[in-house]
């Protein structure tokens, strides 16, 4: 109760804005651009001083009643008194407080507006996506108008959606994206490989960062594929190796050193009022290995998140190949609380899980019709429910589905290796010698393991890029 | 048990520079009464001559008299409307700045005195919606207050301490013109003194205070 009070307090003293100098230099001006144009026009400007001044008293006052009476207080509070009274009192409680000052009209602090425009999409209309998105689409990206009562600088909602699918699609991924990471949740995702799990978890995160500011993301990627790592560009500390080439104890210690990590990053980022999601992927290679090698720490953490993460704010994304948790010392009873999301591409993945399955059942004519109706074909099951997937964005090197490198990712890679000097060389060498293509060169020059690796996965997606200008070269030299 | 006076702590080299800025404060102070004593003085001299005035104006020593007690009255009445404006003005700092004060506002605030029932006759319903909000109101309408008294306390210097001599009308033409040397920089000064000083002192009075403290608690002397 005192805490709150001292909190009302800073709300009260933050709210309580510079207006004697706001009137005065108004009034000067005034009176400077009665002189410098007319008096009317001095007169209309003074006159235009007091209403503001008069407007921003009445908002004020209101501000100050609502504080007071301790109803509305994060609106007013400002920078790290902001984010403490935020830990406090919780992020829903925060958001409640927030949207209704919004609809008191309340003023806002910088931290205060800054949060809100975090969780507009959240404060839409009371109207269904489908029928937000059946009024304001088109074929370019489109901006949602929200009520005429709320200021032109308000208005303006965001979103954005690929003119190339349909409205179907855009609304079944504005709710799917929406439920699992707007607010963030524990969940495990399921799929083999290739199903989708690296895109939604990727396209999840970006959303989930997008609502929660305040939301600290910690990876631990055991495959570690460079072509992979545009999944988790949007998180603030990744860990990862390839742990296919190592051995079970080295994957264990590893493995204990990112769990040390985690915790000294959640307890760091909790300090200063963050909360924090940690994403395990290929937890079934980490099961094993755990299991191997009698493990049980990620078991534990997995259990302990699972019960206790609302009081602490740690939250849990676990993404697997398979629905047996028993390898990381785990149990479906131990994680019933944990919500699945079960990714499906081909139909036959369902038979071979059968029923360790923790989803409703599905025939597999229902699924291929699923399948059918989804631009990737793909389906899942989320919240008992079976429904398409729709086409996300893919944030990675690589198009399984096409076999090819995905335009986002290339380019981002090419950004960041073009300049490096070892490329430049390799790129110079390349240009130099006789050979037609990449290919030829790694062959001709014998490279070892690593660097005939390296070379495999950045020059040979732009083979064609460099063969034009190698052509182009060739042709320079021939003149 | 023995209970012991609370030690008085001694006057250190701070102490003086606070005794220092508080009669700095209150030279301001006196200076910031002279246009308002003005105002009054010449809302007096509107006054028309009564027939006791002219017979005290030539009575020699009563006449005198007479001068003093209406120049001290009119002073009076002008530090009263001084005052008066001066702590609407400084009334947010000081409000904001005192902890006890902001959290007696906000215990009495937060909470009906009455209960508004939904039987209650719509008469009784909103004078207690009013009775409770009452604490609130000083605090909810202290802006309003502000604005009125510092648009009153803006038109005041602006004709005590005119920045030209000649009006109004001759500052615009001067602006105008590009003719600053006409401006009388010393009334312009006296204009904005008059209209933050006290709030500056203010300010400047209740930090001083928390610094003196704090440099005493740090230095073990309280």
């Amino acid at each position: 109760m005192d805490k709150m009070i001292e909190y009302q307090k800073q709300a009260l003293r933050a709210d309580n804005g510079n207006l004697q100098y706001k009137i005065i230099f108004g009034l000067g001006a005034a009176v400077v651009m009665a002189s410098a144009t007319t008096p009317v026009v001095g007169l209309a400007i003074a006159v235009l001083v007091f209403y503001r001044c008069v407007k921003n008293a009445k908002s004020s006052g209101r501000s100050y009643e609502s504080i007071i009476q301790g109803e509305c207080i994060a609106h007013a509070l400002e920078g790290d008194d902001f984010k403490e009274y935020s830990r406090e009192i919780g992020y829903q409680k925060t958001k409640e407080e927030i949207e209704e000052a919004f609809r008191r009209n309340l003023p806002f602090s910088k931290a205060a507006w800054e949060f809100y425009r975090s969780i507009k999409p959240r404060v839409l209309p009371p109207e269904t996506p489908e029928k937000n998105i059946e009024r304001k689409f088109s074929s370019e990206f489109k901006k949602i108008e929200l009520p005429a009562e709320q200021n032109s600088e308000q208005k303006t909602q965001e979103f954005f959606f690929d003119s190339t699918l349909d409205q179907k699609q855009q609304v079944s991924e504005f709710n799917l994206l929406d439920q699992i990471a707007a607010p963030v949740s524990n969940l495990f995702v399921l799929g083999v490989g290739g199903s989708g799990k690296g895109i939604l978890i990727s396209n999840a995160l970006r959303k989930a960062k997008q609502f929660d500011p305040f939301l600290k993301v910690f990876v631990i990627d055991p495959k570690g594929n460079e072509n992979e790592a545009g999944y988790w560009s949007a998180a603030d500390l990744i860990l990862k190796n390839q742990v296919a080439n190592m051995t079970s104890e080295e994957v264990i210690t590893w493995l204990d050193s990112c769990l040390n990590q985690y915790q000294s990053f959640a307890t760091e980022q909790e300090i200063n009022g963050n909360r924090v999601l940690l994403i395990i992927d290929e937890l079934l290679i980490l099961g094993h290995y755990s299991k191997e090698q009698k493990y049980t720490r990620i078991g534990s953490l997995i259990i302990s998140i699972a019960s206790l993460g609302d009081v602490s704010g740690r939250k849990l994304w676990l993404i697997t190949q398979t629905p047996y948790v028993g390898a990381v010392g785990l149990n479906l009873s131990q994680t019933s609380q944990i919500p699945w999301i079960t990714l499906v591409g081909e139909s036959n993945q369902l038979r071979q899980w059968g029923k360790a399955l923790p989803i409703p059942p599905i025939s597999l004519e229902e699924l291929e019709k699923l399948r059918q109706e989804s631009p990737v074909q793909r389906a899942y099951c989320f919240q008992e429910k079976w429904l398409p997937m729709p086409k996300l964005t893919n944030y990675s090197g690589i198009d399984r589905d096409l076999k090819k490198q995905s335009i986002y990712v290339t380019q981002k890679v090419w950004e960041n290796v073009k300049n490096n000097p070892i490329f430049k060389a390799w790129e110079q060498a390349l240009l130099n010698s006789e050979v037609n293509n990449v290919k030829e060169f790694i062959e001709l020059n014998k490279f070892n393991n690593s660097i005939g690796e390296l070379l495999n996965t950045y020059l040979i997606p732009f083979n064609i890029q460099l063969s034009k200008k190698f052509q182009k070269t060739t042709k320079l030299i021939n003149k | 048990m023995k209970q012991t006076m609370p030690v008085r702590s001694k006057w250190i080299w701070i102490d003086y520079l606070y005794f220092l800025l508080i009669l700095l404060g209150i030279y301001f102070a006196f200076l910031n009464i002279v246009p308002y004593e003005r105002v009054i003085a010449a809302l007096s001299a509107t006054m028309q001559d009564t027939l006791w005035i002219n017979v005290f104006s030539n009575v020699p020593i009563i006449k005198d008299i007479a001068g003093f007690i209406g120049k001290t009255a009119i002073w009076v009445m002008g530090a009263i409307t001084w005052a008066v404006i001066q702590i609407i003005e400084t009334l947010p700092i000081v409000i904001f700045s005192d902890d006890l004060l902001l959290e007696t506002i906000i215990r009495s605030g937060g909470k009906n005195k009455f209960d508004i029932n939904d039987n209650d006759d719509p008469i009784m319903k909103a004078a207690k919606k009013i009775y409770n909000r009452l604490p609130l109101a000083v605090i909810r309408n202290l802006k309003y207050a502000q604005i009125f008294t510092y648009v009153f306390d803006f038109m005041l210097v602006i004709t005590i301490y005119p920045p030209i001599q000649g009006g109004l009308a001759d500052f615009l033409f001067a602006i105008a013109t590009g003719n600053y040397a006409v401006i009388n920089g010393l009334n312009f000064a006296l204009s904005i003194i008059t209209l933050f000083a006290c709030e500056i002192i203010a300010l400047l009075i209740i930090y001083s205070n928390k610094l003196v403290l704090l440099y005493k608690q740090s230095r073990g002397l309280i």
